[in-house]
């Protein structure tokens, strides 16, 4: 398989995968009222603040939502096979804003009960919206190297 | 500073159109749009001896430095 194809194949894929999540959380998100609820029979301890436990897990759900958004808007560029553009780079920036916020909510829900997990979720949080302010200064380089060499006459 | 390409100046002293110009130093006419309308990064010294030779002119004559006070 060439690797063009393979690149295609991979995209598809995430696509795919990325559409799949989109509106599997929006699904969650609306649920949440019912679905904290249901899993509390599991776990009891969500139902001791309830009302904030739906309220910080609601604003998780919609900042994971506008992750997934603008990965879809930089995997479109991918497919239009024009990806070096200014705004992915804001896509990016605004990808890494979501996820320190993220980590940011995951500080809050520790507050209303901490867990090992949760200690884990706002590493993995941080070191998303590191590298994603990262990728967006290589993305902004790429960027600029691609007009200057576009507009090479 | 600023780098100013006086290519529809030439052109016209040479009344020459820009697709005549595209066709005879082989650039899309959107190129040669780009280079006319001062919206070029950088010029390469084939497409500048392409130019040089269809205008019958000096590199001079078509590129002039105006130090506008901004550096870049």
């Amino acid at each position: 398989m060439s690797q063009e194809k393979k690149m295609e194949l991979w995209v598809k894929i995430t696509k795919w995968v990325l559409d799949a999540m989109c509106v599997i959380g929006v699904g969650v998100i609306i649920s949440l009222p019912w679905s904290i609820k249901w899993m509390s029979q599991a776990m009891p301890y969500l139902m001791d603040d309830y009302e904030a436990t739906v309220i910080i897990y609601f604003v998780l759900g919609i900042s994971a939502e506008k992750i997934l958004w603008e990965l879809r808007k930089i995997l479109g560029t991918v497919i239009k096979k024009d990806c070096f553009v200014k705004e992915n780079v804001v896509s990016l920036q605004k990808m890494s804003k979501w996820a320190f916020f993220i980590a940011l909510m995951c500080v809050v829900r520790s507050y209303v009960h901490s867990s090992l997990l949760m200690v884990t979720v706002i590493l993995v949080f941080v070191i998303a919206g590191m590298s994603g302010q990262v990728l967006s200064f290589v993305f902004a380089q790429a960027v600029s190297y691609k007009e200057e060499n576009d507009f090479t006459i | 500073m600023s780098i100013i390409v006086n290519l529809d100046v030439m052109m016209a002293k040479r009344k020459k159109g820009l697709s005549e110009l595209a066709a005879e130093v082989d650039l899309t006419l959107a190129n040669l749009s780009i280079l006319k309308n001062n919206k070029a990064k950088a010029v390469r010294f084939s497409t500048l001896n392409a130019i040089c030779k269809a205008l019958d002119c000096q590199p001079g004559d078509i590129l002039e430095f105006v130090d506008d006070g901004e550096d870049e």
